[in-house]
């Protein structure tokens, strides 16, 4: 085996403080991202729910904000439950679900939502990007009201956690530079402190 | 495509060196990385139609033992054919990885269609004050060279997680199944994700 599969650290952002809503990273011709994150305890969030989620914008000087409601599709097979489902989005105007959080308002404060998201940026201008390793799971051992098992094990019914996979696309008239990780979810304003982006990159030229 | 320096780096590995020299690996988790990235190759050295699937433990913050305990969640997407379901456990006490192969007969008709691929993430091990765990891919081969009743010839592909629960430095993880033996040349590999 090779010593290196030829990635090259950018380097992390670790959120410290209560009020983040979002995380920016610039964009190279190929990277990875490694996201642990969680929303804000003191969110609201839903006592339904175990999870909230990152949505994403593309931006670059020369086109601003990539925000046309035909400029991004995603796919993601996903479930919490006992089958899977498949979800797509060509509407959005962004990256809608492109990676998952824990909610730490329901769910113990040291398990977090993963998400491994592997990108190329072309030169053409096509952002892909491939996220097939995903976890929310939780320790929480909960029965929230009205439900029959906890929080956490996936195979009941919902609230539980997730598994999935996914990818997307977005075509810009420019090559984009920057993505932007937005915290979302019911009743979610903040990232959780200690959420943590980090990237290893590639550049082909 | 120019070179670079890594950010991802190999650091540690065992392999089986016989048909009955390992049931399991068991790897140090290097405590200079946030994540690591780790990939198996291999089959189970067992007479056995159908996959089935490693124990994995995890080691609590150099306590010197496996933790048994229900501090294992985890949740798996796993199909053959045009058939596909999602399973998962809750505090069980242990995780399971993918499903890997049986091979009845060793290295002597083991072909490269038949071992299982593995690879994944085993993320936050070295933060005290976030659990551990495992997210992964795989696929599975099982051809007509099985042995067992031979009623299972579909290949398979199975992805998902596991989720350690406590909230510790994790040192060291076990992948195995007492009793049985994994076919030599089985390996598991670990690679750091320098975080600076």
């Amino acid at each position: 085996m090779s010593t290196s599969d030829g990635f090259k650290l950018h380097g992390s952002t670790i959120v410290t403080n209560d009020t983040t809503t979002w995380i920016g990273m610039p964009l190279y011709d190929a990277g990875v991202f490694y996201c642990t994150v969680a929303t804000h305890a003191d969110d609201t969030g839903s006592a339904d729910y175990g999870y909230g989620w990152l949505n994403a914008k593309l931006y670059s000087a020369a086109d601003g904000w990539a925000t046309g409601a035909t400029q991004y599709e995603f796919q993601q097979i996903y479930s919490a439950g006992n089958a899977a489902t498949a979800y797509n989005n060509i509407t959005a105007g962004m990256f809608k679900y492109m990676a998952v959080a824990n909610q730490h308002s329901t769910v113990d404060e040291h398990q977090w939502g993963l998400t491994r998201i592997e990108y190329r940026n072309m030169d053409d201008s096509n952002f892909t990007f491939i996220a097939d390793e995903f976890s929310s799971a939780n320790d929480t051992n909960v029965i929230p009201s009205g439900r029959s098992v906890p929080y956490g094990k996936i195979d009941g019914h919902p609230p539980y956690e997730w598994i999935g996979r996914g990818g997307g696309t977005c075509e810009t008239a420019n090559k984009p530079t920057w993505i932007y990780f937005y915290i979302n979810g019911v009743s979610i304003t903040n990232y959780a402190p200690g959420s943590m982006i980090s990237q290893m990159y590639m550049d082909f030229s | 495509m120019p070179q670079h320096d890594s950010g991802e780096l190999w650091y540690t590995g065992v392999e089986a060196t016989s048909d009955t020299s390992h049931s399991a690996f068991s790897l140090g988790l290097s405590n200079a990385y946030h994540h690591t990235r780790f990939f198996f190759r291999g089959a189970w050295n067992y007479n056995y139609a159908y996959t089935f699937q490693p124990y994995i433990y995890f080691e609590n913050n150099s306590s010197g033992s496996w933790d048994t305990a229900a501090s294992y969640n985890l949740a798996m997407a796993y199909g053959s054919g045009s058939n596909n379901w999602i399973w998962g456990t809750n505090r069980d006490a242990y995780g399971r990885g993918p499903l890997i192969n049986c091979h009845s007969a060793g290295t002597a008709s083991w072909s490269p269609n038949i071992i299982t691929w593995c690879e994944g993430t085993i993320w936050n091990h070295n933060a005290a004050d976030k659990a551990t765990s495992i997210t992964y891919r795989a696929a599975v081969q099982n051809d007509s060279n099985q042995a067992g009743d031979g009623t299972y010839s579909d290949p398979r592909f199975c992805w998902g997680w596991i989720n350690y629960r406590e909230a510790c430095i994790t040192t060291s993880m076990f992948w195995g199944y007492s009793g049985i033996n994994m076919v030599q040349g089985s390996r598991l590999d670990f690679v750091g994700v320098d975080l600076g």
